[in-house]
């Protein structure tokens, strides 16, 4: 990671991670780190937990955005190729019907909102986050493993302008975790 | 819990005994790790699934080589196995959508134990639907005829065509049924990646799971994607078998060419799917003792939903005879009279003894709660709702308005080769599915858990 | 704080109603004298909207108890008032002016008309002056009966507090629902479809059961909002609740439009001489303007308002919401309705609002008689599951 600091003696330091057994405990250890201060941080669970973007201070809404916006494009592409196609580069008269018969164009139109919309929700979603990305630095973390099963981790990352290798240490200590781990940042 | 837009269960949990995550996440990857003790039921019906799948292959062959002229469809009967099949595949494929997408916007928590299920279900229903049309088409080869590209014959597929709406509409449902499973399955390969033992499983789940590594600001994103796609699905669904419908509605036959039809497409289908949900679903819990997980609450209102979606496709009948009658059009009531009285009226009449009459057994809570009763009704829907395909497709054809022009039509060993091969094909990809992949989605098992299990603050305490 | 109850002062409303609403039923009959048919037929335009409000929120309290859901515990005292016994039997007791004067609405009443044409000939089995009054009696006589069984147990379980009352209600309504469903398809088409005789449409059923969703839940929504602040809805109307409603309001109104442009869609496509007439009637002679404006108010707006998960939980866009979905419904019925009758193209009449007013004063004026019999908000949660919530 760029941002690593350098420790003197030892290995480069992505961050300090603790692990939690329940939920609500990291719920209430997330609202305590955006409370002191930390920006740089990011909580771990093996499922969504109600509340817990809201305890990090963390927003994003672009995710919405993205989908209303392909689901637009889709649906004007939708149409736009049916009335090229019936009104300039082939028309043809269909039981008397206009070229330009709308009522007949909503099908094809929805069908291509739909399909723009939601392919504009799954890469936008994976794109924001990040992924793929196969590997990461909390990987490497002791016990990361349960992070998809049953353990709960919070991890303050050192390219926080608040990170203090014993300071934070010590803080994440008092949130009351069952243990408090160094993770290693990526060797470049 | 009590926030729930419709309130699903009064009494019982949705998961029963006591569990923890661990044990939550054991029960179902543990049916993908464990592979060598999957019960011998998985042999049995994966070799039946294979083998039907051969005739599949062979039928599909033989097809290729002779032409569609080996099926039994001719004028005036031009569409019959074809697009009945096509038709109740599609359908049986929409419980799926309904389940994972209307259920999830509705905060109907029992979803949580099927949706996975039902959400395969619909992609292996929805291959096996687009086969026959492709199939049909005579010349599988060339099926990219049917997407409008620029080409040097500078002809376009007609977009005022129903047919042509099905290829948006069936392209659009695959592709987006396929990213909705997908995107529910990313967590689960990332917990399957971090359990497997075998090196060459693990690859193959860590390249699936794309590096998910549960991070609160990708679930914050993951969860508003998510709820989206399933506010897309669900108009989805229903453009779905409406298109479908319009197939025939947008038509000027009579039998065909009734305003009726959207919903009453639309109810069916859902109506198909839950019986083949429950159908797969009642052998599969004790099977793969997921009882716990599947519970008598989950077939009951799986049962509920089959009997309302049964009321509406019943009401579409008593509509049809309705206003063919009050029409006094002599060409609807030819039509009505035909169904009840010509050749193929048995399949009529066994078809309101199938939708109408036996899943009225459902209103008793007592029916709903009897397992073995319930997987019978779900095969009787499932029949029945393929005879009213055959009802609406070939018996409309049959007599058309010239008289000189009627005729019989009469399926060859072919037709019944390829549809026992669809289903073939259906049960190896289910059984396939149920053995590689996590059959209940374990993200959503444990979210419900951390809000329904039972608080034990005094072992919080000793843990603090 | 002092909370003002809701609809507490009732009473001098409700005698001012139901005197506007005879003297609007006066200048009806002073239009009716002067040329009888026109006044009739805004008569029956009032009636056809008051009628599907009146079934809305009887279908409404049916699906509250079948779905027992949260959201309807607010609304559930509102959809019983206007879909209650006495404004069905209100609804009864208006349809005798137009049963007095049937031939001049409904050409198959005419047998002068009949006699010079095949189709009503063959179709007078079944609209006939005689069976068509059976009918009636019996469709009215079974909501009735559902609607006040419905009500009489919900209004006892809120003074006995006996939880099976609930089971029978959702036993009841569960079979009611079905029932309504069909008897609503055969009334509408006695009373609007058979207009033109001649024309049907077997989604007309599923159709105006949507518009009666439509319309009942958008008159409910509207009356809670407008009286949010007041006790004891003032703690019921939460984000969540405004949520559900805008969601649901949301759903209801796309799938009205889905029922309405497949209707359309595949009458336009088969292009049949028996049904196109319809829609080519009500597409050309100022008629389309209307169906335009039903278009933007009950699916543009909504749709892209609604769509916004922060506007469904404010009150104001929801409430303005639901107002321009009502005026909507006021267009949209006309749209239905009138085409059938005023064949000279688009056409209001001085007698068409005076209709709806003398209508809507004498039903607004039962609607809150009944509401002040029972608590506002029932004492009791829509399911056990939710009891055992709140007792935690």
């Amino acid at each position: 990671m760029s941002h690593a600091i350098e420790v003197t003696q030892g290995p480069k330091v992505y961050g300090y991670i603790a692990e939690f057994e329940e939920p609500e405990q990291l719920v209430e250890a997330a609202r305590k780190t955006a409370e002191a201060g930390y920006r740089d941080f990011d909580a771990y669970s093996p499922f969504p937990i109600h509340g817990l973007a809201e305890a990090m201070r963390f927003k994003d809404a672009r995710v919405p955005w993205i989908i209303f916006v392909c689901g637009i494009i889709g649906a004007a592409v939708g149409y736009g190729l049916q009335y090229y196609v019936t009104v300039f580069d082939y028309p043809m008269n269909v039981g008397g019907r206009p070229n330009h018969s709308w009522v007949q164009y909503v099908p094809i139109t929805f069908e291509c909102g739909v399909l723009f919309a939601a392919l504009g929700a799954v890469v936008g979603m994976f794109g924001l986050n990040g992924l793929p990305r196969p590997y990461h630095p909390v990987f490497e973390a002791k016990n990361f493993e349960r992070a998809s099963d049953d353990r709960f981790f919070l991890v303050i990352e050192a390219s926080d302008g608040k990170f203090d290798p014993e300071g934070t240490r010590r803080f994440l200590e008092g949130l009351g975790p069952v243990e408090v781990n160094l993770v290693e940042a990526e060797e470049v | 819990m009590a926030e729930t837009l419709t309130k699903p269960h009064d009494e019982e949990p949705l998961i029963e005994g006591n569990q923890t995550y661990a044990s939550l996440t054991e029960t179902v990857a543990g049916v993908v790790q464990r592979q060598k003790e999957h019960p011998k039921s998985w042999f049995v019906a994966f070799v039946l699934g294979f083998g039907l799948v051969n005739v599949l292959l062979l039928s599909i062959t033989y097809l290729v080589y002779m032409g569609i002229g080996i099926w039994g469809n001719n004028q005036p009967v031009a569409w019959s196995f074809d697009i009945i099949n096509f038709v109740w595949w599609i359908g049986i494929g929409h419980a799926g959508t309904l389940i994972s997408a209307i259920l999830l916007l509705m905060r109907q928590e029992w979803r949580t134990s099927i949706n996975r299920f039902a959400e395969a279900m619909t992609i292996f229903a929805v291959m096996c639907a687009g086969m026959y049309p492709l199939l049909h088409t005579g010349r599988p080869w060339v099926a990219y005829w049917l997407l409008p590209y620029p080409n040097i014959l500078a002809m376009w597929p007609q977009p005022r065509s129903p047919l042509v709406w099905d290829v948006f509409a069936v392209s659009t449902y695959m592709t987006v049924s396929i990213l909705f499973w997908y995107t529910g399955l990313v967590p689960d390969l990332a917990t399957l990646r971090d359990r497997v033992k075998n090196r060459f499983a693990r690859v193959l789940a860590g390249m699936g799971s794309l590096g998910w590594r549960g991070s609160a600001k990708h679930w914050m994103r993951y969860e508003q994607a998510y709820i989206i796609l399933a506010g897309l699905s669900t108009p989805l669904v229903l453009s779905v078998h409406t298109i479908v419908s319009f197939d025939f509605a947008v038509s000027l036959l009579p039998g065909w060419q009734a305003t009726i039809f959207p919903p009453y497409f639309v109810a069916g289908a859902v109506y198909a799917g839950f019986a083949m949900v429950l159908t797969f679903m009642i052998p599969m819990r004790r099977w793969y003792r997921i009882e716990h997980l599947v519970t008598m609450n989950h077939i009951d209102w799986m049962a509920k939903i089959m009997l309302t979606t049964g009321l509406i496709v019943f009401y579409g009948y008593i509509v049809e005879v309705f206003y063919a009658w009050y029409s006094a059009n002599p060409y609807e009531q030819f039509m009505m009279w035909n169904r009840w009285k010509g050749p193929y009226a048995p399949a009529y009449w066994l078809l309101i003894v199938c939708n109408g009459v036996i899943p009225q057994l459902l209103w008793s809570k007592k029916n709903r709660r009897n397992l073995s009763l319930v997987f019978g009704i779900s095969l009787v829907v499932s029949l029945g709702m393929w005879l009213e395909r055959f009802i609406i497709i070939p018996v409309s054809l049959h007599r058309d308005f010239l008289p000189s022009s009627w005729g019989m039509y009469y399926p060859t060993i072919w037709d019944f080769a390829m549809f026992f091969g669809t289903i073939g094909f259906f049960v190896m990809m289910m059984f396939l599915f149920v053995r590689f992949i996590p059959m209940i989605s374990i993200f959503e098992v444990r979210e419900l858990w951390s809000r329904i299990r039972p608080k034990q603050p005094e072992r919080r305490e000793v843990g603090a | 704080m002092a909370v003002v109850q809701a609809f507490s002062e009732t009473t001098r409303v409700r005698a001012a109603l139901n005197l506007f609403g005879v003297l609007a039923l006066g200048g009806l009959l002073a239009g009716y004298l002067d040329q009888p048919t026109p006044a009739l037929q805004s008569y029956l335009y009032a009636w056809i909207l008051f009628l599907v409000l009146t079934l809305g929120l009887l279908g409404l309290t049916l699906l509250a108890h079948v779905l027992k859901a949260q959201w309807t515990r607010p609304l559930l005292r509102i959809f019983e008032a206007g879909g209650g016994a006495p404004s069905l039997a209100l609804m009864l007791v208006l349809f005798v002016p137009i049963l007095l004067q049937l031939p001049r609405l409904y050409i198959w009443a005419d047998p002068e008309v009949v006699k010079q044409d095949h189709i009503l000939h063959l179709k007078q089995l079944y609209l006939n002056v005689p069976f068509f009054l059976g009918r009636l009696t019996f469709f009215f006589a079974v909501w009735m009966l559902l609607a006040a069984l419905l009500r009489r147990s919900s209004l006892r379980q809120d003074r006995t507090g006996d939880p099976a009352e609930r089971d029978y209600r959702t036993n009841l309504a569960s079979g009611g629902l079905a029932a309504f469903c069909v008897l609503v398809t055969f009334a509408v088409t006695d009373w609007v479809m058979s207009l033109e005789p001649h024309w049907f449409s077997s989604v007309y059923g599923i159709w105006f059961l949507t518009q009666m969703a439509v319309t009942g839940l958008a008159f409910a929504t509207a009356v809670l909002l407008l009286q949010a602040n007041k006790r004891p809805y003032a703690e019921e109307v939460t984000p969540k609740l405004l949520k559900d409603l805008g969601t649901l309001m949301f759903a209801f109104s796309m799938f009205w439009a889905y029922i309405t442009l497949s209707q359309y869609l595949i009458i336009y496509s088969a292009n049949l001489p028996e049904f196109v007439p319809y829609y080519l009637h009500r597409s050309q002679h100022g008629w389309q303007a209307l169906m335009w404006v039903v278009a933007a108010l009950q699916f543009l707006l909504p749709f892209f308002v609604l769509l916004s998960p922060a506007a469904k939980r404010n009150a104001r866009i929801v409430l303005g919401m639901v107002l321009v979905i009502l005026a909507a419904r006021v267009v949209d019925t006309f749209w239905i309705v009138m085409p059938a009758l005023r064949h000279e193209g688009f056409e209001l009449r001085w007698t068409d609002p005076v209709a709806v007013a003398a209508v809507a004063a004498l039903w607004f004026s039962v609607f809150l008689g009944q509401l002040r019999k029972g608590a506002l908000v029932p004492s009791y949660l829509p399911s056990k599951g939710a009891d055992s919530h709140a007792s935690h």
